[in-house]
């Protein structure tokens, strides 16, 4: 049976939680960018907690499916339906032939994941089924979905027992302001003590060029030390990187070294 | 190791070891030595390494190996000897159709550096470059040691594109492009090389502490190596 892609959506990849071991070759993590919704998804299912998901940026997919499957929907608040019934996040349902899964886009998150109680019939590359967009490997031929793709799946699982309580709570209402704690790195120095009581003091806004590389974090500038010259070096997930922009924030695919 | 070098968290994922911030062989030989020596030892919860010019990040998960538990494990190679400098590097040539696709851009180094085309190709050609961290892109080379006459400032407007395979100078450093990116550099030629293929077992053809030296080559010789597939007879 497959998974026929009706429309792509924005930008809808196959995800698991990345490869580690390539970064020393300039190959990045990749994997979702919200870790607890693959996790989630996962778990409700009965899959493998790093089992591969469709993830989904921006605006969702709309799939069909040829034969009846068990799929859940988690993460950021997407309204989605099957055909044109809206469903529940975080919630197991079992999709029949014919049946289609829309899957909106929200205001307020970036990302949500579509799990399956199935395989994708797909190779992992370097350990993993996660799309990099960039380097072009894993997922689908390494690139995001797009209309007209067919998914193969393998190993469907038919029974769902305990259905009606495979269902947990979504994500709190969203807080307007979010504050992140900061763990000063080596190059914390390269700033000035007027530079980062700007960086604690502000506010930043997650700029709408964010993508799964990094989120632009939009707000006033930090003041640095003159002449400093940085070194480049490797960078985790998580970091926030100084441009003389502005900050941004390294997600899934983020390049592995800057300065 | 022969530099001393400091640990600090990065994040709750990371520990950056920094040894004394500069560019030179022998802190890169120290970089290399200790990198493979983390490797060996195969400690438990340890993801992913990324040696660069003079600092190894070392990734980690928390729910493996504490920050602590870590640190500790890795001083232990602060008091183990370096392998002398005869350690195995590898030399690879790489050749480059010097003029391609961007012949502007070799007429502008050549005039910035105030010498001839042919100058830059020879200077270009002559020297033999460590490869100091791979990064940025995938198997993209961070090299070292480019002659200061054709040091030559980026573009002012960054290329949206520019090919696979394309030999750059940016400053002082010079490099080659594994896949089609943006930047800023200014090219001098093309190399029918892959230095990123992701169809391959080792997807990346270079690796730190190689050393690498351009060859001038025609379009007849940039065809044959492109149809065998870009790949090097090591």
């Amino acid at each position: 049976m497959f998974i026929e892609v009706k429309q792509a959506g924005a930008l809808t990849t196959v995800q698991d939680q990345g490869r580690y071991g390539f970064q020393g070759q300039g190959i990045p993590v990749s994997g979702v960018l919200d870790p607890l919704a693959l996790k989630t998804v996962n778990i409700l299912l009965g899959n493998e907690e790093n089992h591969p998901v469709l993830e989904c940026i921006g605006i969702g997919p709309v799939l069909e499916f040829t034969d009846p499957v068990y799929f859940a929907v988690s993460g950021g608040a997407f309204p989605a339906f099957l055909n044109e019934e809206e469903i529940q996040l975080n919630t197991v349902y079992q999709a029949k032939k014919g049946d289609r899964l829309k899957v909106t886009y929200s205001a307020v998150h970036r990302s949500c994941c579509i799990g399956f109680a199935a395989d994708f019939d797909l190779i992992p590359v370097y350990g993993s089924f996660s799309t990099d967009v960039r380097s072009g490997i894993g997922g689908v031929e390494g690139r995001k979905l797009k209309s007209g793709d067919r998914i193969e799946l393998k190993n469907v699982r038919t029974r769902m027992p305990g259905l009606k309580k495979r269902n947990c709570a979504p994500y709190p209402a969203k807080e307007e302001i979010i504050t992140l704690r900061i763990l000063e790195g080596a190059d914390a120095g390269a700033f000035t003590d007027e530079g980062r009581n700007t960086f604690y003091s502000s506010t930043y806004t997650v700029s709408l060029q964010s993508d799964r590389m990094g989120f632009r974090l939009e707000g006033p500038s930090l003041e640095t030390v003159d002449g400093n010259d940085i070194l480049s070096a490797g960078i985790v997930r998580g970091a926030v990187q100084i441009t003389p922009q502005q900050p941004i924030l390294m997600m899934a695919d983020h390049a592995t070294t800057g300065g | 190791m022969k530099h001393s070098f400091t640990m600090t968290p990065c994040g709750d994922i990371g520990l950056m070891i920094r040894f004394e911030q500069r560019i030179a062989p022998d802190i890169l030989h120290s970089v290399t030595q200790l990198s493979s020596r983390i490797a060996e030892a195969q400690i438990p919860g340890i993801l992913d390494r990324i040696p660069a010019y003079a600092s190894i990040l070392v990734c980690y998960d928390p729910s493996k190996i504490s920050y602590e538990e870590l640190e500790s494990r890795l001083r232990l190679f602060s008091d183990e000897q370096e392998a002398g400098e005869t350690g195995i590097q590898r030399k690879i040539e790489i050749p480059v159709l010097y003029g391609k696709p961007f012949p502007e851009d070799l007429a502008h180094v050549a005039e910035h550096a105030g010498i001839s085309a042919e100058e830059v190709i020879r200077i270009h050609t002559a020297n033999e470059y460590p490869v100091y961290m791979i990064g940025f892109l995938p198997g993209f080379p961070y090299l070292g040691n480019l002659d200061k006459r054709i040091h030559t400032p980026r573009r002012k407007t960054p290329r949206t594109e520019i090919p696979a395979g394309a030999v750059g100078i940016g400053g002082a450093q010079t490099g080659v492009y594994p896949i089609v990116s943006p930047g800023g550099w200014h090219i001098l030629g093309l190399t029918p090389l892959r230095l990123y293929d992701p169809s391959a077992d080792e997807p990346v053809l270079l690796r730190s502490g190689d050393l690498i030296r351009f060859r001038s080559i025609g379009e007849d010789e940039y065809r044959q190596i492109q149809d065998t597939g870009g790949r090097l007879c090591l």
